[in-house]
């Protein structure tokens, strides 16, 4: 190869480094190096010396010394959905760091499988057995080394069987409920030769407690204090507060809205309003039975009733999502597929009491009025839920392609078809009535898996009676209690939250493996199942472990909207006319890789901007302090002793390798800071609630 | 409100599933990876990266196909045989990932042929045996850089930057601007085989 070739060849490299070199350019580079072996050996090298300048961003750390000028782009880009981002980090000591946090905690769930079924599209509307919190994410996969089991904060004393843990908590009013719940979780224990695992530790506990009712983790004040404290009835005081605070009806608020409208935006409903009036709902523990009245009753606008963008949502297409919706979501029934299919087991459910239930909604309709604002003169479309009577009863065609009509009715019961009955109000009394009804067994049901990761049915919202209810003595009893207590939500919350049960420790040992309802055992609740976070949860989490403000977690409208915009990459409305929403947020590498590497994460974690990260990489404190606080800020806990040393050792070698490339070691430090603050975030005991 | 008479709404959920199997049928593993293969894995990274963008000649690209063959290397940790060459495995999945990206990129223009992927495939094993030590070469040798040129070159690999967006913060002509960056490559590519020679010798 002579000078003029070899020329030509680091010329097309230069341009293939800059991205602009063209086509002809690179049949030219083939034409070199196909019978040149010298020139393929130069090739290799130039486009390596190219790579590694990129990978090491040519000998910088990678964001001590962002240009003003990116800086700004990266504010803007805040903003902007995260889009799945390049390599911004320096994977070697992220994924060892990554390694020593899994080596030191990952050993409860090491134990996690992959969902089944996996390969079926997870419809995010349809809620199949909650799928356990799958693949570990790829820089963190789960490492259990024999020996290096993490010992629970607190030494736990092994459960009393059938009396209730003592964790110092008034229990007068609850005392009845949570022996019942007690009782009967033992005998299914007594039953299966099972031991119930040991309790929770305190970190554990807290963060699981702070998860479940505030739908985030605990802040690092929270944290502090709570393992600070000595006094007996500390979880009991947790516990109260939680329960009487507003983050509760926030965090039902948006469940309640998601499950009821979807995630995803839509400019017909105002999904705002909706979840405004869930939270004051929640928040004046109003009675069930009245917030689902209201849900089916509703009339007007859904801007000046925040309930009516239910049906609203869901009227379309002659109203069968609003019955399916109605069926599943409120009464744990599956319905919709009835519509034009046969039950394969069920023979009381046909297509005619699809469209009986149908019918009562036939009667309502989505009056649109076009408005022009007077002040502003924008267009708008007022959309309003209107009763118009007159209409009688709901067209199908039967299996055999004959038309056939239905009318209004419910479980067997008709409803009037005359000029004055409400039918969307008479349907409520029915789905109200009766000792155990669907709506208090549904409510039931839900709540228990909120805590406890998996309901008394899988799925939780498939009530139907081909389907094996795990503790059918004692999901009667909940039912007929909540029924009871005037379907008090916050008493059932209450009662569950103090069960020995919820008590429990999320760990595997030996005794409780045969629980395992993973694999599709009926669930013995003999220890806390892991549980995946919700997108909210996970949001909510990662603000609150940079330093976000917890009071502005619901309270701020700036973090709603950031929360909904976050939220958007993981959902999408899926093309049919059954509403229904498909996500990526299902614990997938996908989601995992998207978390990693996505906007927030990154301002999270950069030196600029992270609130919590600068805070702890500029105090004083000596090294062991800072990997103290930045792992219970993000795990609720602090790290064990060998992580603790591992961390320290991997931070130490970090720091003397970059200043060899004349990083100077107090920046040298920070990076490793926000590195092993990034791997916490991105570890999988972040990532699921224990 | 009626419903036409041949109205079927479609019924896709098919909510009244078979009972869950237990059955991995996803392909992934169930079991952590050992701590070996953590070892591996993550030494295996910038090799592997060199690897694939020598043969897509493009460094977005080449992360792309990178985080893809880390995800089919995570998810089949346990076919991996400890005690064997990880990095022969890893750069088959490479090797099937560029072709994956290749075959996803078939209606734009191709930038190189199979015949080249191939051969530059092959030569790049031969030469990862010297890669470490070129990479000390290299920090050496960016040392003996002028600081302004050292300057522009950390200013153009800043993450997420192109010689053509350093070109419109330094409000300089483009062309220009590449010519430094290559001028100053060159000079480094020099410097590095020099040493490699002289290391040798």
């Amino acid at each position: 190869m002579n000078s003029q070739s070899r020329l030509e060849l680091l010329s097309i490299v230069d341009d293939l480094c800059e991205q602009i070199a063209t086509q002809e350019q690179c049949a030219r580079l083939e034409e070199l190096l196909l019978n040149d072996p010298v020139a393929r050996r130069l090739y290799l090298d130039a486009i390596e010396l190219h790579g590694q300048l990129h990978w090491d961003a040519a000998g910088l750390g990678n964001r001590d010394s962002l240009l003003d000028s990116e800086l700004e782009v990266a504010l803007a880009a805040q903003l902007a959905p995260a889009i799945p981002a390049r390599r911004k980090r320096n994977w070697g000591l992220v994924a060892a760091a990554s390694v020593l946090v899994l080596v030191a905690s990952g050993w409860w769930w090491s134990h996690i499988s992959v969902p089944s079924g996996g390969s079926r599209p997870e419809l995010a509307h349809h809620e199949s057995p909650p799928s356990p919190p799958s693949v570990d994410l790829p820089v963190i996969p789960s490492v259990m080394l024999p020996g290096e089991r993490q010992a629970p904060a607190t030494e736990p004393d092994s459960l009393p069987v059938e009396r209730v843990v003592d964790i110092g908590l008034p229990q007068e009013t609850q005392l009845s409920l949570v022996s019942v719940i007690n009782e009967e979780l033992s005998r299914g224990w007594r039953d299966n030769n099972v031991v119930p695992n040991s309790l929770a530790g305190d970190a554990e506990w807290l963060r699981r407690i702070h998860l479940d009712l505030a739908g985030r983790i605990p802040t690092v004040t929270e944290a502090e204090n709570f393992l600070k404290d000595k006094s007996p009835d500390k979880r009991s005081r947790v516990l109260d507060r939680l329960l009487e605070g507003s983050e509760f009806a926030g965090h039902f608020s948006l469940i309640w809205t998601n499950l009821l409208v979807g995630r995803m935006p839509r400019a017909d409903i105002d999904r705002g309003a909706l979840q405004d009036y869930l939270r004051r709902q929640f928040a004046a523990n109003r009675p069930w039975s009245e917030v689902v009245t209201d849900l089916i009753t509703a009339e007007g606008s859904g801007k000046e009733n925040g309930a009516a963008n239910f049906l609203l949502a869901h009227l379309n297409n002659e109203a069968v999502p609003a019955t399916a919706y109605t069926a599943r979501v409120l009464l744990g029934q599956q319905m919709q597929c009835t519509q034009c299919h046969r039950h394969p087991s069920v023979a009381a459910w046909g297509q005619e009491q699809f469209w009986e239930f149908n019918a009562c909604f036939q009667q309502t309709q989505v009056r649109e009025q076009r408005l022009v604002d007077a002040e502003t003169g924008e267009r708008r479309t007022l959309r309003e839920l209107v009763d118009v009577p007159g209409v009688a009863g709901s067209y199908y065609e039967t299996l055999q392609g004959v038309m056939k009509v239905a009318y209004p009715g419910y479980n067997g019961h008709e409803i009037l078809v005359d000029g004055q009955t409400n039918r969307r109000a008479e349907l409520a009394k029915l789905m109200l009535s009766g000792d155990e009804n669907d709506v208090a067994r549904a409510m039931v049901n839900r709540i228990w898996a909120h805590f406890f990761g998996y309901g008394f049915t899988s799925p939780i919202d498939d009530l139907g009676p081909h389907n094996p209810v795990s503790h059918p003595e004692l999901f009667h009893a909940l039912t007929k209690r909540f029924i009871h207590s005037g379907y008090d939500v916050r008493d059932l919350v209450e009662a569950i939250c103090r069960s020995n049960a919820y008590q429990l420790s999320s760990s595997v040992p030996e005794e409780t493996a045969l629980d395992d309802p993973e694999h599709g055992t009926l669930p013995l609740f003999s220890r806390a199942y892991v549980k995946r976070l919700s997108p909210e949860q996970m949001f909510n989490s990662l603000l609150v472990a940079s330093g976000t403000s917890s009071s502005d977690i619901y309270n701020s409208r700036e973090t709603a909207r950031l929360r909904d915009q976050w939220l958007r990459q993981f959902f999408e409305a899926e093309e049919t006319e059954e509403n229904v929403e498909l996500t990526t947020f299902d614990g997938s590498l996908p989601q995992a890789l998207s978390l990693m590497n996505g906007e927030l994460v990154r301002q999270a974690t950069d030196l600029e901007s992270g609130k919590f990260v600068s805070g702890v990489v500029n105090t004083t404190e000596s090294d062991v302090e800072k990997i103290r606080r930045i792992c219970l800020a993000t795990l609720s806990r602090y790290p064990t002793p060998a992580e603790l040393q591992n961390v320290r050792v991997l931070l130490r070698s970090y720091v003397h390798q970059r200043s060899e490339r004349n990083v100077p070691p107090r920046i040298a430090a920070a990076e490793g800071y926000s590195d092993l603050y990034w791997a916490y975030l991105n570890s999988s005991e972040f990532s699921v609630n224990h | 409100m009626m419903s036409t008479g041949g109205f079927r709404a479609p019924c896709c959920m098919h909510t009244l599933q078979l009972p869950v199997s237990t059955s991995n049928s996803s392909g992934m593993s169930a079991s952590p990876p050992s701590q070996e293969f953590i070892q591996q894995f993550t030494q295996a990274q910038r090799t592997l990266y060199l690897g694939i963008l020598a043969q897509v000649g493009d460094v977005t690209a080449a992360e792309e196909i990178l985080q893809d063959a880390n995800v089919v290397l995570l998810s089949k940790h346990d076919q991996f045989e400890s005690g064997t060459n990880f990095l022969a495995w890893a750069r088959q999945v490479g090797a099937f990932e560029v072709l994956r990206w290749r075959q996803r990129r078939r209606r734009d223009k191709l930038r190189f042929s199979d015949e080249f992927v191939s051969v530059v495939a092959a030569e790049a094993v031969e030469s990862e045996i010297e890669t470490d030590r070129r990479r000390r070469a290299l920090a050496l040798c960016m040392e003996k850089l002028k600081s302004e040129d050292r300057e522009l070159l950390q200013r153009r690999y800043q993450p997420g930057n192109s010689g053509k967006e350093l070109a419109s913060e330094l409000g300089r002509p483009a062309n220009s601007v590449y010519q430094s960056l290559g001028r100053i490559r060159r000079y480094l590519l020099d410097c590095v085989q020099r040493r490699m020679t002289l290391e040798l010798g």
